[in-house]
Parts: structure tokens; C-alpha cells; sequence
């Protein structure tokens, strides 16, 4: 073990980057602790409490340097070999000249042009610094949430008289300009424009369009509320105005949960009589198709077909794998074979909210009610959200279970749990999980699966039980972690992994419909 | 390069011949500093930057460093009354700088003491949303609370925090009590701790020191008291912390603060309405990477003891006003 000291007299740098360079030593391979710091005498203190402080560092004078590490000798001297290079860049990796603004007045001090926020503090601040950057009339992201709806009403009414975007709040996504902002994918540009109320909505359809050989010009996130009747579709309104004068933008596909009726009214009544542009709809479960085909859209029964529908209308519908279904009926006819007698109910974990909507849609068909955090419908509300009971599915990204930590697309920990649990449960059959992957989220979701996934359908087989996993993975094979890659690995360990969410809840529905069918039983 | 504004003090002492030779001392994004042969510290800022104690700012385009405008550590400078000279192709115009005076202001209309309690509370609580908590500001919820309880501990209590917490608390009871002696054995044990060329705890005094002497002005006390502190804490500083920082110190304990601090001070004892401390609050934050929180959680801390003064050290109350 060695411990060194360097000594830079009269070398002088900003708390920041002294404090990013100590952690970035002390992480290096054959280091077990550093300190880089000015020589005062207090500085001196904190070193010897941590077994830092020697000669050399006792020498040191208050204007000095002192650069400390303990480690091996050649973690060391590896590490000092790197010490000019950490020292010189800047706490964020950027060079000096780049100044980074901590406030909206500073930034648009430093560059008068700027046009766009994103804002991204506690919900009881949001309010105003959105205000803020409206009134220097900049479009917003509103990343945060915990605003209240009446805020939201003012922020929205302000924007709207100012010809401003307000996404948000809760706003997860937004592609504007082939720059993807929050939780986004890395997608073909195009000329598919994409406006919507549902986060991981917007990101399946996105991705599927790019799987389908087509791209995207621009994609508006509106905010979860933005269809209510108190806000009335106001952000929907005016993103679909900026999308139908996009002159980049040719077809335009709107995404949401069931809006109220009469906001759906306005939506479709605002595209029969303004949008000069094919657009089509998913109402994720809600609004009749007759009244949007009635108003010149095309109605899209899942996020699935409307990215279909779209990437056809764009010339594109070749490059997306889809299953036909008849391989999806022996698919589930084989495994649900596989099954013993009382594994009957299914289990869906879902770190995106839209995608567990969804999902609960199309099993409904097969299974009947589900259970859920969000359910369908209030009967189907669970006592405990954490105590999943018969056909369940989780929204794990839901407000009670990110309360204090980070959201279950980021932070695993708490979907991991909740595997294990339903995993170990006899009762289970089928177990569907989302992989959301992209800008924002975890750097390898299906890598911390697949090991979970192995263990558990071990156990299941020396349990007597046949475990199935089902799993679709929103992404790209140019997002940072590579659909193909999670794909990959969540296939070598078992997962039936489907080309879309709602291909895997069509599979684990007819799974479970087999599984507890007459014809199974005889 | 043209200066836009230049302290009053910096111009006298050109004007008295005081300022001859130096070199560039230490260079960041937007400001380099200059240590002159008799050992003053002159800060050149950006004119983005407000005006501070010992400085010329000078017209810096916006998206342009100091590195990136030539100025390098051990530069030659030289001053006269018309312009600095800085190597030998660097010149900063001085003649069409405007005067700015570090003197402390003083002469304001006090707001309600409600109010204060309410613009006391808005500093804590926007520091601990929108600053940086990396240097000691995540100390801020805990200062004057002898026993911090578990539960309440912020996760931004950071190891640095752990350190001075105690140590700032007890500087902070040693003023309260008046023991002198005390008070510089205490300060001795908090100057010169963070990393950097203006140690984190070192910010937190200069803006406690001028806080506490607004404070005075607020109240109408006679500041000697307060001076004397002042010279308490500075009493131990040389050879304990870094020369700029022992300099920004020694300014500080007769009120002398960046022009962002004193607006912030002003909007804390004298504005009625948070938009405008809010505003103030937000520009101070936006000081280097820490320097910034650092010197709010010393406004925060000065305001909250010129009221714990007034009100003859009875924190408990405080706390509970301010929770």
C-alpha cells in the first residue's frame, strides 16, 4: 500500500472541479482513497482523519496544491499519470469556455436567442420558473411534477395567448428538432409527427415507427392532465397547430389515454375543421372509432397498429418483425401445455404507465378484470398496490411508488423486488414486463432481469412449476443501451421477448386464457 | 478589452500610486485575479458578473473564458490610471469604467419583522432547492440546533457537512455569548475548510459577518459589537486559509461584499414581496460552482442570528418560527 502526495505550488482551481477530480481518483482501479484540496490547515485535519495526511502534505502552504491518494503502487502511479488531464477539465467535463448557467435569467443573459426550457426542479417552484421562462416568451418542458391542476390551467391559458408549447407538467418526452429531451429514444428523423399525453406511449409508437424503416419530425409531449376537462386539451390543441403548419411534418399521429368526452369532442372536432394532414388516432382504449374516422382521422386500436398506420402512410411498414395470429395461438398453446394446474394468473410489472394501460386493455379480452394501482376501471382498484392478487398489473411508475426514489425506468430496485415475490408464487403463470430503455433510463434494464429471470425459472423447475416471462423492449438499436442487445439477453435466459407491448400482452393472454380453458383441463 | 465598472478603493489605490507591478495570480471562466507586489488581490470579472470588493469587470463576450482571452497564471500586470497592462499585448482600458462603492448600505427602510421571518425562510428554502449543495450549504437546515435529530438529517448533510456542522454551530453559540476568545478559537476551527481557492466554510463567513452587520442596521443596534465579532473571526485567518480567500474575508468583516450579496442583504431586510429576493437569490446561487450556496447559507445563517441577538439568544423560538 502507498500513500502519495503531490504538491502543486501556486496552482490554484474552483471547489467544483477539485471535488470532481477527488471523486473520479478515488473510483480509479488500485485506489482506495484521495483528496485534492487546498493546503490550508483545516484541509490538513481532514486528511489526517483519513489516514491521508504525510510528510509532504504536512509541508504543504495554504496557496498550495495538495493532491493525496492511498492505493497500490501502480494504482497510484496510474492515477498520477491522469492528474493533469482530470485537472483540467471542467467539473462537467467541459471545457472552461463553456459557462453553464445555473438560472433562466443567467442562461438568457449568456445567450439572448434561446427559445426553449426545461425545467426540471419540486413541483411547489415549478410553477414559477415555467411562468418565468413564458413571460421571456421560451416554450417549455415541464419535467416536474406535483403541480397542482390549477397552476397547470394558468400556465397553459398563458402559453396558449403567447403561441407557446407548455409540455407538462410530467411531461417524460419530447423529440423537438431531432433532439430527444427527458425519457427519449434515438429515432430516424422523418416525417411523422408525434403529439400525446401518454410518456411511454409516445416512445412505443416512436420506436416502432423507426422499426418500420419511417421517422419522426417532432414529437409534443403534453402532459398526463392536459385532456381533463379542467385544462381541455389545450396543449393538444396547440401542438397539433404547430405539427399542421410543421412543414417537415406530413402525417400526425395523437396519442392519449381516454380524454374526457366532451375534450375528445374539441380534439376531433379541432381536426375535421384545421389539420390539412393525415393524422391518426389512439385514444389508448377510449373514443369510438366511428366519430374519429368521422372527422377524417384514422382510428388505431393500439399503439401498435398506430404506428403501423402511420409508417404505412409514410411509405414505410416493411422493417418491423410483427406476429401473425396463428404463431401467436401455438406460441401460447405450447406453454400454456407446459403449465401446472394452479399456476392460472398473470402478473405485469410495468415501469411505463401507458404500456401497463394498455396491456390491461387487450388481457382484459382474454382474462377478464385485472387488478391494478391504475386500474381500468375503481372496482378493480387494489387494497395494497404492492400486494398484486389474481390478474394484476403495476404501474410502478405511478406517484406512490416513486415517492422518494427514483422512477422504476432509472431504478430497478423495487421491480426487482416485486419480481422475486411473483415469481416465487405458485398461483403465477405469466409474469409481462416492460423494457423501456433510451435517454434517461437505466443503462441496461434487461442485463439486471435476465440474471432474475434465470434464478427464478430454476427454482420454478425444481418447484415443479413452469415460470413463462414475456417481455417486449421499447428502444432502438441506436439507443445507448441497443434494443437488439437487451433483446438478446433477455432471450438467452427464457423471455419470450415480443416486437411490441401489445403483442406481449396478447401472448400472455391467450397464455393464461389456455391455461384456465375447458379444453386444457379435459 | 474595455473596463465597464471598477471599484472605488481599487481606483484610489491606482490613484495613489498603490498599484504599480503584480501578476495574474489564478484564472477561472469568467474572472482572473491579480496579486500585486504589496499583496493586494484585484479580481477582473466578466461584466456579466455585479461588482465585488477589489474588482474591475471588463466587457467579456458572453460565451468567452478568461483562458480563452489569453490570460494566464504568472502574467505580468501592470497598472496605471488609464489602464492595466497584462503581458505585453493585453490592455484593459480603464477610462470609461463607472465608479461602484463596496461600502455597505445602511440606510434602508426596514421591512416587519414578519416579513423578514418570511424572506429569512424563502432564503433557506430556495438555497436548499436551487443551490449546489457540495460545498457545507447542506449544514443550512440544522444551523443553530445543538442536537439535530436523526430523522430530520437532510441526505445533502455530505461528509464535509458532518465535519463543520458542530464547529459552526459552536462559532455561532460563541457569538451569541459574546466570549471573544472563544469566538476566535471556534473561527479557527472553521476557516480555510473545502477544497478549492475560496474554501467553502470561508464563504460562509464572509456573508455571515456582512449579515450580521445589516442585521445591526435592521434592528438599529450600534454595530461595534458586531465589529468586534467580525475581528474575532478574522483574527485567526492568515496561514489558515488561502490569500485570496484571507483578503475576501478581511473585506467582509467590515461589510464589504459583492454587489449580488448586498442586493440579496437589501432584498432580505428591506423588500416586501418574494419576487424580487427570490430574483436576488437566484443571481447569488449562480456564483462559481459552490462559492455561490456557500455564501446564501451564510446570509442565512447572519440573518437568523441577528434575530436570535435581538431576541437575547432565545433560538428555540426561532426555530420554531422558522419551521
Amino acid at each position: 500500500m502507498v500513500l502519495k502526495t503531490v504538491i502543486r505550488r501556486g496552482e490554484y482551481y474552483d471547489s467544483g472541479r477539485l471535488m470532481i477530480v477527488t471523486r473520479t481518483i478515488s473510483k480509479l482501479e488500485g485506489i482506495i482513497d484521495a483528496a485534492v484540496q487546498m493546503g490550508t490547515a483545516l484541509n490538513k485535519e481532514a486528511l489526517k482523519r483519513t489516514g491521508l495526511l504525510d510528510k509532504d502534505s504536512e509541508g504543504a502552504s495554504v496557496d498550495d496544491l495538495m493532491i493525496s491518494m492511498k492505493g497500490t503502487g501502480e494504482g497510484v502511479e496510474s492515477a498520477l499519470v491522469q492528474l493533469d488531464a482530470l485537472l483540467n477539465q471542467s467539473s462537467s467535463g467541459l471545457q472552461d469556455s463553456e459557462y453553464r448557467p445555473k438560472t433562466i435569467d443567467s442562461a438568457l443573459k449568456a445567450e439572448p436567442g434561446l427559445n426553449f426550457a426545461i425545467i426540471s426542479v419540486p413541483g411547489r417552484f415549478a410553477k414559477n420558473e415555467a411562468m418565468k421562462a413564458l413571460q421571456k416568451g421560451m416554450h417549455v418542458l415541464l419535467f416536474s411534477d406535483n403541480v397542482s391542476i390549477e397552476e397547470e390551467k394558468e400556465l397553459k391559458t398563458f402559453a396558449v395567448s403567447h403561441g407557446l408549447l407548455l409540455m407538462g407538467p410530467d411531461c417524460g418526452t419530447a423529440i423537438i428538432n431531432n433532439v430527444p429531451l427527458g425519457f427519449a429514444n434515438k429515432v430516424r428523423q422523418g416525417n411523422i409527427g408525434v403529439v400525446g399525453a401518454a410518456g411511454t406511449g409516445m416512445q412505443e409508437v416512436m420506436t416502432l415507427i423507426h422499426k418500420h424503416g419511417a421517422g419522426i419530425s417532432q414529437a409534443i409531449g403534453t402532459g398526463g392532465r392536459d385532456l381533463s376537462v379542467t385544462i381541455g386539451g389545450a396543449m393538444m390543441l396547440q401542438g397539433l397547430k404547430a405539427l399542421n403548419s410543421d412543414k417537415n411534418t406530413d402525417i400526425i399521429v395523437v396519442i392519449s389515454k381516454p380524454p374526457a368526452p366532451e375534450v375528445s369532442d374539441k380534439i376531433l372536432q379541432f381536426i375535421k375543421d384545421e389539420c390539412r394532414k393525415t393524422i391518426v388516432v389512439n385514444f389508448v382504449g377510449g373514443g369510438r372509432p366511428e366519430s374519429i374516422e368521422a372527422c377524417g382521422a384514422i382510428s388505431a386500436s393500439t399503439l401498435e397498429e398506430a404506428a403501423l398506420r402511420a409508417s404505412e402512410l409514410a411509405g414505410h411498414a416493411n422493417g418491423a418483425p410483427r406476429m401473425a395470429e396463428e404463431d401467436l395461438d401455438r406460441i401460447a398453446r405450447d406453454e400454456a401445455k407446459r403449465l401446472n394446474a394452479g399456476q392460472k394468473y398473470l402478473r405485469g410489472l410495468y415501469s411505463g404507465g401507458t404500456l401497463c394501460y394498455e396491456s390491461m386493455l387487450i388481457v382484459r379480452d382474454f382474462v377478464g378484470d385485472v387488478y391494478s394501482n391504475t386500474p381500468l376501471n375503481k372496482q378493480m382498484k387494489l387494497l395494497d398496490s404492492a400486494a398484486p392478487c389474481k390478474h394484476t398489473c403495476l404501474d410502478l411508475g405511478d406517484d406512490e411508488f416513486t415517492a422518494g426514489r427514483a422512477h422504476p425506468m432509472l431504478d430497478t430496485t423495487l421491480r426487482e423486488q416485486l419480481f422475486e415475490h411473483e415469481a416465487s408464487d405458485p398461483n403465477v403463470a405469466v409474469i409481462l414486463l416492460d423494457i423501456v430503455i433510451g435517454y434517461g433510463s437505466h443503462s441496461d434494464p434487461a442485463g439486471v432481469f435476465a440474471d432474475l429471470v434465470r434464478k427464478h425459472k430454476e427454482n420454478a423447475r425444481r418447484e415443479g412449476r413452469h415460470l413463462i416471462v414475456i417481455s417486449s423492449v421499447c428502444g432502438t438499436e441506436e439507443d445507448p443501451q441497443n434494443s437488439l442487445t437487451q433483446e438478446r439477453k433477455l432471450q438467452e435466459t427464457g423471455v419470450i421477448v415480443m416486437p411490441s407491448n401489445a403483442a406481449a400482452a396478447r401472448l400472455a393472454g391467450k397464455i393464461v386464457s389456455y391455461a384456465n380453458s375447458e379444453e386444457r383441463r379435459l | 478589452m474595455i473596463a465597464t465598472a471598477i471599484c472605488t478603493e481599487t481606483k484610489q489605490l491606482i490613484a495613489n500610486n498603490t498599484l504599480v507591478h503584480g501578476k495574474v495570480h489564478s484564472v477561472f471562466g469568467r474572472v482572473f485575479n491579480v496579486l500585486t507586489n504589496d499583496r493586494h488581490l484585484i479580481s477582473f470579472l466578466s461584466d456579466k458578473i455585479l461588482p465585488a470588493p477589489r474588482s474591475i469587470c471588463v466587457d467579456l463576450p458572453a460565451r468567452q473564458s478568461m483562458h480563452v482571452s489569453g490570460f494566464l497564471p504568472g502574467m505580468s500586470v501592470a497598472f496605471s490610471s488609464t489602464q492595466v497592462c497584462i503581458g505585453s499585448y493585453l490592455h484593459i482600458d480603464l477610462t470609461r469604467a463607472r465608479e461602484w462603492d463596496p461600502h455597505p448600505t445602511f440606510n434602508f427602510d426596514p421591512i416587519g419583522e414578519h416579513l423578514l421571518v418570511e424572506n429569512i425562510r424563502s432564503v433557506r428554502d430556495i438555497l436548499m432547492c436551487h443551490g449546489n449543495l457540495h460545498g457545507i450549504a447542506g449544514i443550512t437546515p440544522f444551523l443553530l440546533k445543538t442536537s439535530p435529530v436523526a430523522e430530520e438529517r437532510n441526505p445533502a448533510l455530505n461528509s464535509a457537512g458532518e465535519l463543520i456542522l458542530p464547529r459552526i454551530n459552536k462559532l455561532l453559540a460563541c457569538i451569541i455569548s459574546g466570549d471573544m476568545e472563544s469566538l476566535r478559537h471556534a473561527a479557527g476551527n472553521v476557516v480555510g475548510f473545502g477544497p478549492g481557492l475560496t474554501p467553502s466554510a470561508d464563504d460562509f463567513l464572509c456573508a455571515l459577518m456582512a449579515s450580521l452587520l445589516y442585521s445591526d442596521a435592521y434592528y438599529a443596534r450600534n454595530l461595534s459589537r458586531t465589529y468586534q465579532i467580525n475581528n474575532a473571526i478574522i483574527g485567526k485567518i492568515f496561514e489558515r486559509t488561502t490569500t485570496l480567500s484571507a483578503e475576501m474575508l478581511s473585506l467582509a468583516a467590515q461589510g464589504w461584499v459583492a454587489e449580488g450579496v448586498r442586493r440579496l442583504l437589501l432584498a432580505v431586510f428591506a423588500e416586501n414581496g418574494q419576487r424580487a429576493l427570490k430574483d436576488r437569490l437566484l443571481s447569488v446561487l449562480d456564483y462559481g460552482e459552490t462559492s455561490g450556496t456557500d455564501l446564501t447559507a451564510g446570509v442565512y445563517a447572519g440573518c437568523l442570528l441577528g434575530m436570535c441577538l435581538e431576541d437575547h439568544g432565545r433560538t428555540v423560538n426561532l426555530a420554531s418560527l422558522l419551521s
